[in-house]
């Protein structure tokens, strides 16, 4: 039997209320003495509460990504230093030029050394998924900035997310959905996961307004170290050298028959990872349900990178009544 | 909305979501804080009906889980939680052995699993959500959350592998061979 039905069937009775407890009344009561708010809304909700994220200010509306190019997606992230985006820094190359394959507690350990390395930089992600087994479909392309990738408790924090659907009129262009810029200040370990008062600039493409409000809002996202420390805890995986876009790679993967499948290419230069592939399962355990990848770059916090966490209100957007959360 | 109309939409939301809102709470916080989580629940939702969504199940959690962390003491959550992971630990009566040895190994292992995992499993699992809006809940996309709940999943696996009540680990070969090679 499937994991997920042993563990519907499991269900504890205790989640459900106990007769003669009936709290109705009582909580129809305190509702309803309560006077009701007015129209609020809430940028992005409906998509994600938890966020990362970031693009170029002069790429405006539909931009035309083509599918091969995300087929490589790191080649996505060359194009955009040829067109103006910021290089990524050079790291000085660790000495794992060699043919082997490093052991396992080696590169660990290198990789985490290597990613907290970059605490003071700019992550900056592109994630593209798919969802072929899905009916509803999830294609997306998300560009995402953080500075600081690992922040301290109390450091002011910034955040850009781009949002990028499939466009109406062709299955190989994305077109500009959403852009978020997000400034908070980073909460104690105690409330991580909570929400916090966060000030957002939100560009909505589709209506072609934007606004500026401040909202509770959870960043319950991973940092990449988080999620490689994830991943590692996942379980077993193998390594190997290989090529990706031409570049020798150090390739972990982690997967098994019917539970999917999870990939990390790290450049043995810099013992950084620089993609990701991962390919979910369904509730019932079927196989590519949803597939992403995740080109990573490390950015230093230079004037022209970190004019990159702005959000772009493109020329004739209008601005919506302010909101108050 | 005119008053009637929404205090008639708000009961018809309490009536159908009251218990899910209530199970995802107890699964969170325990028994002990459940019913107050439930009551600011819709507390909130009676103010904010007007822009409830036309599936309100994953807002209501939502808030719930924003209720959860910020209404109540950590160590009273705590406290609360704990008491409850222990009672599915604890055992229900039943006329059969081997259905007490399952469910026991199923939910000791979920109990001793973090909490980001035990929410992900038990948000399909238990409380009925579409993996679009389990991610919602969580907060994060649908193909992060898929991703999550694979390694979710094996971690169950692993620990009902591990566990001395696991009548089942025949089945779950394909966890055993995953054993951490990196340690």
């Amino acid at each position: 039997m499937d994991i997920m039905d042993l563990l519907a069937q499991a269900r504890p009775g205790s989640l459900d209320p106990r007769p003669g407890t009936d709290r109705r009344a009582s909580d129809l009561a305190r509702a309803l003495a309560t006077p009701r708010a007015g129209v609020t809304a809430q940028p992005g909700a409906d998509r994600r509460l938890g966020v990362r994220r970031a693009l170029p200010p002069a790429r405006v509306v539909a931009i035309g990504t083509s599918v091969a190019a995300l087929a490589g997606i790191a080649g996505v992230v060359v194009a955009l230093t040829a067109t103006g985006m910021p290089a990524a820094r050079p790291q000085p190359a660790a000495a794992r030029a060699g043919t082997a394959v490093p052991p396992p507690g080696e590169l660990k350990n290198a990789i985490l050394t290597a990613l907290n390395s970059t605490d003071g930089d700019i992550g900056y992600t592109v994630m593209t998924e798919t969802c072929p087994g899905d009916k509803d479909g999830c294609d997306s392309l998300q560009k995402d900035w953080n500075y600081p990738i690992q922040p301290q408790a109390g450091q002011e924090v910034h955040v850009r997310s781009l949002f990028l659907t499939p466009s109406n009129t062709s299955d190989t262009q994305y077109t500009y959905a959403d852009d978020t810029q997000y400034t908070y200040t980073e909460p104690s370990a105690a409330k991580a996961g909570l929400p916090t008062r966060t000030d957002i600039i939100f560009v909505e493409y589709g209506s072609r307004t934007w606004s500026d409000t401040t909202a509770q809002v959870a960043f319950t996202g991973g940092t990449m170290k988080e999620n490689f420390q994830e991943f590692l805890a996942t379980g077993g995986f193998t390594t190997q050298k290989t090529t990706l876009n031409g570049q020798t790679m150090l390739e972990l993967t982690e997967h098994s028959t019917n539970e999917g499948e999870e990939i990390w290419w790290v450049d043995p230069t810099t013992d950084l990872p620089v993609q990701t592939y991962s390919q979910g399962v369904g509730m019932n355990g079927e196989p590519g349900l949803v597939k992403m990848q995740t080109d990573c770059g490390f950015l230093p916090p230079t004037p022209v990178n970190m004019a990159e966490l702005k959000a772009v209100i493109p020329p004739g957007f209008t601005q919506t009544p302010t909101i108050q959360k | 909305l005119d008053d009637l109309v929404a205090i008639e939409r708000f009961t018809g939301l309490y009536d159908r979501y009251r218990n899910l809102v209530y199970a995802y709470a107890v699964s969170r916080a325990g028994r002990q804080l459940a019913d107050e989580v439930v009551s600011e629940v819709f507390l909130v939702a009676w103010r904010r009906l007007e822009v409830l969504p036309g599936d309100p199940l994953p807002w209501l959690l939502v808030t719930a889980r924003n209720v959860i962390g910020s209404e109540f003491r950590a160590a009273a959550r705590q406290e609360s939680l704990a008491a409850e992971l222990s009672s599915w630990c604890s055992g229900v009566a039943s006329d059969i052995a081997d259905e007490v040895s399952e469910r026991q190994a199923v939910l000791g292992a979920l109990a001793a699993l973090p909490e980001a995992d035990r929410e992900l499993l038990t948000l399909s699992a238990w409380h009925g959500l579409s993996p679009r809006d389990a991610a919602s809940v969580v907060g994060c996309s649908a193909a992060t959350y898929f991703v999550r709940l694979h390694r979710a999943r094996r971690r169950l696996g692993r620990a009902m592998a591990g566990s001395p009540e696991s009548e089942h680990r025949h089945e779950m070969a394909g966890q055993q061979e995953r054993q951490p090679r990196w340690t």
